[in-house]
């Protein structure tokens, strides 16, 4: 399990920021009024693997976790518009915050389909790879985060910059 | 088995796979590892096993409430990693599924009685 925690900083600039890519399920967004994609950075993003030494975790917590996946996936498969599928579904790409609140993350592989579409034939797995990691990079990130930045109350889309 | 393999065998890409992607990650997290003896088990179709026998040990078993859940929980994780897509549930069900609970005895969870009921 890996966690991440926020810096209470919040002057840093765009270029001292740090982001990560993934969807966040919101029960109560209105997802007629969301915009398809919108982006925030959270300043000093730190992903952290869970010590080992630390107590396991509940049965309730582990409930909470794998629910929360759930909903996140189902709003990819369910909701957002177009469909969004992940491929890359595993333990290492299910982000947890401190109150272990479930995030899916490494869109990596994602693959964006037509409602009327059910199925996508792919034909080169490495290719698509590329492509797929080229096609989410957003266009004029840097302007697009300093003007939707107040905007982001719904439905939040962090990206992972290394 | 692994949503990859079967991206790459089959060549289609669907949701089936994230259900497949999620239900073994479900499963990891009531085993508390990669849930690999559990996977060999329903490959060999070897369904007399008892599923405390691969629960996470660092924990109590659950009990009242929390043990019905759970039952609920891993019968709905087993159709998620079916190996044809076609019976595998939508995401849309599984956070209704998981959020309701049934009565099932634990003691009655043999792998047997979960793929079957």
């Amino acid at each position: 399990m890996q966690t991440w925690k926020g810096g209470e900083d919040a002057n840093h600039t765009y270029f001292n920021s740090k982001a990560m890519l993934c969807y966040e399920f919101n029960a109560e967004a209105n997802h007629d009024l969301c915009p398809k994609c919108i982006y925030a950075y959270v300043p000093s993003v730190i992903l952290i693997k869970r010590p080992p030494y630390e107590e396991p975790l509940d049965w309730p917590t582990r409930k909470r976790v794998a629910l929360g996946s759930a909903m996140g996936l189902s709003y990819l498969h369910d909701h957002c518009d177009p469909k969004i599928i992940h491929r890359d579904v595993k333990a290492a790409n299910i982000l947890l915050d401190e109150e272990f609140e479930a995030v899916v993350g490494d869109f990596g592989l994602a693959k964006l389909m037509d409602y009327k579409d059910t199925v996508k034939i792919q034909k080169n797995l490495g290719l698509l790879i590329m492509f797929d990691y080229i096609q989410l990079l957003p266009q004029g990130m840097g302007t697009f985060l300093m003007e939707k930045l107040p905007a982001c109350v719904c439905v939040v889309l962090f990206i992972m910059i290394l | 088995m692994e949503p990859l393999t079967e991206l790459a065998l089959s060549m289609k890409v669907t949701e089936k796979c994230d259900v497949c992607g999620f239900g073994i990650v479900a499963l990891e997290i009531l085993v508390g590892r990669y849930p690999q003896e559990v996977l060999l088990c329903l490959e060999s179709e070897e369904f007399g096993q008892h599923f405390l026998d691969f629960l996470d040990k660092r924990l109590a078993p659950p009990k009242g409430i929390a043990a019905e859940v759970l039952m609920l929980v891993l019968r709905l994780i087993l159709k998620c990693i079916h190996k044809n897509p076609l019976c595998r549930p939508t995401m849309n069900l599984c956070p209704k599924s998981c959020s309701h609970s049934l009565c099932l005895a634990f003691n009655m969870s043999t792998l047997h009685n979960l793929v079957h009921n």
